[in-house]
């Protein structure tokens, strides 16, 4: 059980100008899952490898239960890592590679078999202890790989990336095991991956990082409900966030309103007082509605969209739609002119709608929709940052 | 699926196993060659056309173990192999590890400075070598001849290991630090046994090389230290080959780089970091 700290944290290679990490600062609570997610070159396996002690921090503080480790030997951590290719011994059965640790701490044969069979049962894998890692399945040697580091009681579990070897139904099975482990052993978790996915379902709070730079720190709920900038809003959620470049920010008899495809809509109250509060003017903004907060209207009340496509997925329905710009009919919407992002409010606009089955098919039929006016978000196109945070 | 059943194909195959087979005949055809010779008599040998059936004799063997010049190289060519696998290995491992996994200045070039010691042919550095063994007093010495050896084997050793050692994902290691074994014990107990295979071919090579060396046994050795290639050399004299002692001794030659070779076999068996790591 412990706390893990990093203040103002840099890391550069070899004195180079370029940061591949840079100024992180994040307190992670005891018992707490932290994970750390963004995409390839972003520096969270960097961030682990400077918490587990496999790199070196360039500038910054990394405390574990406010004892500065800087300098402090991975062994000295008192810290447990799952690596992404597993790293097991494969000259080792299964037992010596989980016994390992303890045997280097010339701990006594039978506790070191005890605390082995301990975690071979909370892992099921009583069975292969005496098996090498080569005998055993991509889910298995994961296993072992878990159970590896469970045997030594860490105060904190590193995981780089532990499901990212796995197919997509083992993925699914082990994620609700990590989740039922870390309430079992109570301790402190930080884990990276760069599924957005495994982010939401498995950390208590989020670290998204691009860059080298943290770009929030929240609960899932709040990231996904509220993302902190452009870049955030179009990584987490799957679809993504559903972003309208020309939309405007517009201010009339003292209310907020939303104008995007040629209509206005009035925001909650929740965020016309951030506004207020903010003094916000009337502005072109980025406007931004997942694609799960649109609901189809009847009768054609809504915005025309053209569905390009519809993805089947059993309960619900991914329609890709295409709106026309103002002036423009349905009929007259060519598929060249459909643009995904661009500033440019004359231009076609094209994103994806998420409706319940039953609403619509995955037929191409011309739909009405309208959004949820109170879970737009607005940002800022010179600095991409959410003006209702 | 298309080259696993052209492989299937009968006739393919056969052609395949002609051409193996052929290939098999013409290396081992001078060491069966030998092996017949050395069993030969006197009369049998100079036989023409030669006879592949004929009455076996142990009387060259016996002739070469009569030779106490043979016996004594037999164990000086054992000693200074030893020595040469030995050493090599004990020098050549750390250095290819440290190469493979430490970032340096000038590593490159030392990398490269390695490698060039086998740019040359052997025979450029003979005179200076042996102008620098009479000062040092090291011609006809066991460590003499053990550190020429060396000079000439260790490249080999170093970027043979050097390409093992890249191999062995370094996650593994990491994994033995935060588990919390020393990086000395890492190398010995982690990285060690996974590069066996590396360890044996290696082995295998740089014994080979000793064993057989004649030019520098030549130049650099004396009555002490002659080596097994210089007992069977002197089987040729000028007035007569003895072709049945000079089968016998090669044939005895042969044998211990064979045995070695098949002890060395189960470590040559490749795939041992399988499992692992996720490939």
């Amino acid at each position: 059980m412990a706390r893990v700290r990093l203040e103002n944290v840099c890391k550069s290679y070899d004195n180079s100008e370029h940061m591949a990490v840079s100024d992180f600062s994040l307190e992670v609570q005891d018992k707490e899952f932290v994970v750390l997610v963004g995409p390839s070159g972003c520096g969270k396996t960097t961030t682990l490898r400077m918490i587990a002690g496999l790199e070196d921090i360039t500038s910054g503080g990394l405390f574990i239960d406010d004892r500065l480790v800087n300098d402090l030997e991975p062994k000295d951590r008192d810290i447990a890592m799952v690596f992404q290719n597993y790293a097991l011994y494969p000259h080792m059965s299964v037992f010596d590679n989980m016994g390992f640790a303890l045997k280097l701490r010339k701990r006594p044969k039978e506790e070191i078999a005890a605390a082995v069979n301990e975690a071979a049962r909370i892992l099921s894998i009583g069975h292969l202890l005496d098996r090498k890692p080569r005998q055993l399945s991509g889910g298995e040697r994961q296993r072992v790989a878990i159970g590896r580091a469970i045997v030594r009681h860490p105060k904190v579990f590193l995981m780089d990336e532990p499901l990212s070897n796995l197919d997509a139904k083992m993925r699914t099975q082990m994620r609700a095991e990590i989740i039922k482990l870390h309430k079992r052993l109570n301790t402190t978790f930080v884990y990276v991956t760069h599924d957005q996915v495994e982010a939401m379902t498995l950390g208590d709070r989020i670290v998204v990082m691009k860059d080298g730079l943290i770009q929030q720190i929240d609960t899932p709920q709040n990231i996904y409900d509220t993302p902190a900038n452009v870049f955030v809003a179009g990584f987490i959620g799957t679809p993504q966030m559903n972003l309208f470049h020309g939309a405007r920010l517009v201010l009339a008899a003292g209310d907020y309103y939303v104008r995007m495809f040629g209509r206005e809509f009035l925001l909650p109250e929740e965020k016309q007082q951030i506004l207020k509060g903010k003094g916000a003017a009337e502005q072109a903004v980025i406007a931004g509605v997942r694609p799960d907060d649109f609901e189809l209207t009847a009768g054609g009340s809504g915005i025309t969209a053209l569905p390009d496509l519809g993805e089947v997925m059993g309960s619900e329905v991914i329609l890709h739609v295409r709106i026309p710009k103002e002036g423009v009919g349905i009929a007259d919407l060519s598929e060249a002119e459909g643009v995904v992002e661009s500033d440019d409010e004359n231009l076609n606009w094209v994103g994806a709608v998420i409706v319940q089955k039953g609403g619509a098919s995955g037929s191409t039929e011309a739909v009405s929709i309208l959004p949820d006016a109170s879970k737009i978000n607005l940002f800022d196109p010179a600095t991409q940052a959410n003006l209702l945070l | 699926m298309i080259i696993t059943r052209y492989f299937q194909n009968k006739v393919v195959r056969t052609i395949f196993l002609i051409i193996l087979f052929g290939f098999v005949v013409c290396c081992m055809f001078p060491i069966i060659w030998t092996v017949m010779t050395s069993f030969k008599t006197r009369a049998d040998f100079l036989v023409y056309p030669p006879l592949f059936v004929f009455q076996p004799t142990l009387e060259n063997y016996m002739e070469v173990f009569r030779e106490s010049d043979f016996v004594k190289a037999f164990g000086n060519s054992i000693i200074i192999c030893l020595g040469v696998v030995g050493c090599s290995l004990l020098l050549g491992v750390p250095c290819a590890y440290g190469l493979s996994r430490f970032r340096f200045k000038g590593k490159g070039n030392i990398a490269f400075l390695i490698l060039s010691m086998r740019f040359a042919p052997a025979v450029v550095v003979l005179i200076p070598m042996f102008m620098i063994y009479s000062k040092l007093k090291l011609i006809n010495t066991y460590p003499g001849m053990i550190l020429i050896y060396m000079l000439v084997n260790l490249p080999l050793v170093i970027w043979v290991m050097y390409g093992f050692f890249k191999d062995i994902p370094k996650d593994i290691e990491e994994a033995g630090l935060v588990d919390g074994a020393a990086p000395a014990y890492i190398f010995w107990r982690i990285v060690t046994p996974l590069v066996l295979p590396g360890l044996a071919a290696t082995a295998i090579l740089t014994l080979i090389f000793t064993w057989n060396e004649l030019m520098f046994a030549l130049m650099l050795t004396g009555k002490d230290t002659q080596t097994i290639p210089l007992a069977i050399y002197k089987f040729l004299s000028y007035t007569e080959i003895s072709w049945g002692p000079l089968s016998a001794s090669s044939v005895i030659a042969i044998l211990p780089v064979t045995v070695f070779t098949l002890l060395c076999q189960k470590y040559l068996v490749s795939g041992l970091t399988f499992g692992a790591l996720k490939e």
